[in-house]
């Protein structure tokens, strides 16, 4: 070899044991508690290798409000609006599951009405959460517009809350025994009127979805869930059907009239995000379908059907009658005070909620404040899913798989 | 139905270490046990006999809850709902977690009350269990990555037990003086009240 092949030899022969030295290391990124779309208060620390992520480790518990100790320390009628607060975009779900637990603890029957007003209420609640998941999961990925018009119609939702309540998102309308206040004249024209215009929100934000190459290349394949990865994750709701598994608790462990709807449930093929987004946008139509039903259920009802159970052991009576009636007075004053008592035992109600299974585990001893009310969120291990869901993905991916799993933080971190 | 039949061949298990079997035929098959046992590890046992069992197949750990009774000597209950998407069936087993074993010592600190982890038979159970941990002191054994999960970094004490105060022991603000956020002991302008009720009214039952 020359001297200038030896030179050169040499030198590359250094600087090869330099270059081993200094290998791609996993860098480790803040994906921080205040970030437009972490959804909510998530810390997520990613080990990031370039642009693949190795692993993810979020860290929870910065919207922790003490939901479960708090309940211990109130009565069940006060309890209640803690629900609404759990998942603060689909809020009569939670309070559904909650007053179906003490429904069955109590063994009370509610009159059919009541039952129907539910789930009209029910798919309502569907319909406003789906729009917010898909529309800001959209926003997240990059698509501006759905999340302004997909508002606008939620907008049009939070009025019919606000009509039956008074209140536009925490609406303490289910009650334990029934709903708390009759329909308003008026409503159930202008939810029809709601019903006949939404299909065609549902079409144009389609046409700009769905069809759509980029948000196809962003979101086909990524996020892939095998059905026995999501039996293992404990996944629940459009997770378990993105990958193919026909399980819905409207269908399988039917509660609440929901046997006298009629209503298919959308499956997936590949599990990827974009199967689950089909799903929703599906599951809104659906809905649409619910509460046409249920319209035409509660036309036939005569005007003054209760709403509530008859028993004033429980729930309250009406106002008229307490001013008058001096049982009723007692009953409105022993309720509102100490609360009707609910029998020992446990048990666990878990409900189709938007975004999976939502039930509550209840504990009463006897009195009329609950002992432990274990709250299980669908999202929690939804997001604990998310290590092995996002691993090998690049960053942007990991906002996409956070999008699609529906993350709402208060009901994770209770 | 499939656990009956399991239940009914496995004999040992059904009379001697399940104290109570609530069957809730409603729509939806739903058991409830009762773990009363002496033995270690028999969640272990039983869940991966519950998951792998061709006869009940309860693939899916959907919570795990622990109920604090202070008035016990074994303390907590410790109950895991598992679901069957194979057979409709949803299974709740108790197990009663508490002095029945010895206490431990793990990092130089002994640990009263722990359980074996199912951690290496369902994967959604990590979380849940350091739930558990981080709100009642539950420890589980075998579970890789028992870290806090709800509560404040450096937190004391068990947020869930019930002698633990509602309102805590610590209070936050923002020191002007130390310019940053500042942890002092708690102060109340008015003494917690808390109603004690009792219903001269008789229930339904």
């Amino acid at each position: 070899m020359s001297i200038l092949e030896e030179r050169s030899f040499d030198f590359i022969n250094k600087h090869k044991d330099v270059s081993v030295q200094s290998e791609i290391k996993h860098v480790t990124l803040n994906f921080g508690p205040q970030h437009p779309a972490a959804h909510g208060v998530l810390r997520l620390v990613l080990e990031i290798n370039g642009e693949f992520v190795e692993r993810a480790d979020p860290h929870i518990g910065l919207l922790h409000r003490g939901t479960e100790k708090l309940i211990e320390y109130r009565t069940y009628l006060q309890a209640l609006p803690y629900f609404d607060r759990l998942d603060y975009v689909s809020m009569m779900a939670q309070e559904h599951a909650y007053c179906l637990a003490i429904e069955k603890l109590l063994d009370v029957k509610l009159p059919l009405k009541a039952q129907i007003i539910r789930v009209l209420f029910s798919e309502i609640t569907r319909i406003l959460n789906h729009l917010m998941a898909v529309t800001t999961h959209a926003l997240d990925v990059g698509a501006l517009t759905p999340f302004l018009w997909g508002f606008e119609e939620r907008e049009i939702l939070m009025s019919f809350y606000e009509r039956v309540s008074g209140a536009r998102m925490h609406a303490a309308y289910f009650r334990p025994g029934g709903v708390s206040f009759d329909l308003p004249h008026g409503l159930l024209d202008d939810i029809d009127n709601f019903i006949h215009n939404f299909s065609k929100f549902l079409d144009d934000m389609e046409t700009l979805l769905s069809n759509n190459r980029i948000w196809k290349q962003r979101l086909v394949n990524v996020g892939i869930v095998s059905a026995d990865q999501a039996f293992n994750y404990g996944f629940s709701g459009v997770m378990v059907r993105g990958s193919g598994v026909l399980w819905d608790l409207r269908l399988n462990c039917t509660y609440e009239s929901y046997d006298l709807f009629d209503f298919n449930v959308p499956i997936g093929n590949y599990g990827d995000c974009y199967d689950r987004y089909l799903i929703r946008v599906f599951e809104m139509r659906e809905s649409l379908k619910i509460m046409k039903q249920s319209l035409f259920y509660l036309d036939k009802f005569p005007s003054n059907f209760s709403v509530k159970a008859d028993d004033y052991k429980i729930v309250p009576p009406r106002r008229s009658e307490m001013k008058h009636f001096m049982e009723s007075l007692i009953h409105h004053f022993k309720l509102y005070t100490e609360g009707f008592t609910v029998p020992k035992g446990q048990i666990y109600t878990a409900i189709e909620s938007p975004k999976g299974e939502f039930g509550v585990f209840l504990v009463s001893d006897g009195s009329s404040r609950p002992y432990r009310c274990k709250i299980k969120s669908p999202g929690f291990l939804h997001l604990q899913g998310l290590n092995t869901m996002a691993r090998g993905h690049m960053l942007a991916d990991v906002v996409t798989i956070i999008g699609t799993q529906d993350i709402v933080f208060g009901e994770i971190d209770r | 139905m499939p656990i009956e039949i399991l239940l009914k061949r496995i004999n040992v298990i059904s009379s001697r270490f399940l104290s109570k079997i609530i069957i809730r035929r409603t729509r939806f098959l739903e058991f409830e046990l009762n773990g009363d046992t002496p033995i270690f590890n028999f969640n272990y046992f039983f869940a991966t006999l519950l998951k792998n069992s061709t006869l009940t197949l309860f693939t899916s750990l959907g919570d795990l809850v622990v109920v604090d009774y202070p008035n016990r000597l074994d303390r907590f209950d410790v109950i895991y709902n598992l679901l069957s998407f194979r057979f409709f069936t949803r299974l709740i087993f108790t197990l009663r977690s508490g002095a029945s074993f010895m206490p431990t010592t793990v990092n130089n600190e002994t640990i009263q009350f722990y359980v074996k982890s199912l951690a290496a038979i369902f994967s959604s159970v990590h979380w849940l269990e350091r739930e558990s941990w981080d709100l009642f002191g539950v420890f589980f054994q075998d579970n890789h990555d028992l870290r806090r999960i709800l509560t404040d970094y450096g937190f004391d004490g068990y947020p869930l037990r019930k002698d633990f105060p509602l309102t805590g022991f610590l209070e936050v603000r923002y020191d002007d003086e130390q310019r940053s956020v500042i942890y002092e002991n708690l102060e109340l302008a008015q003494e917690f009240r808390f109603f004690d009720f009792e219903s001269p009214w008789q229930n339904n039952k």
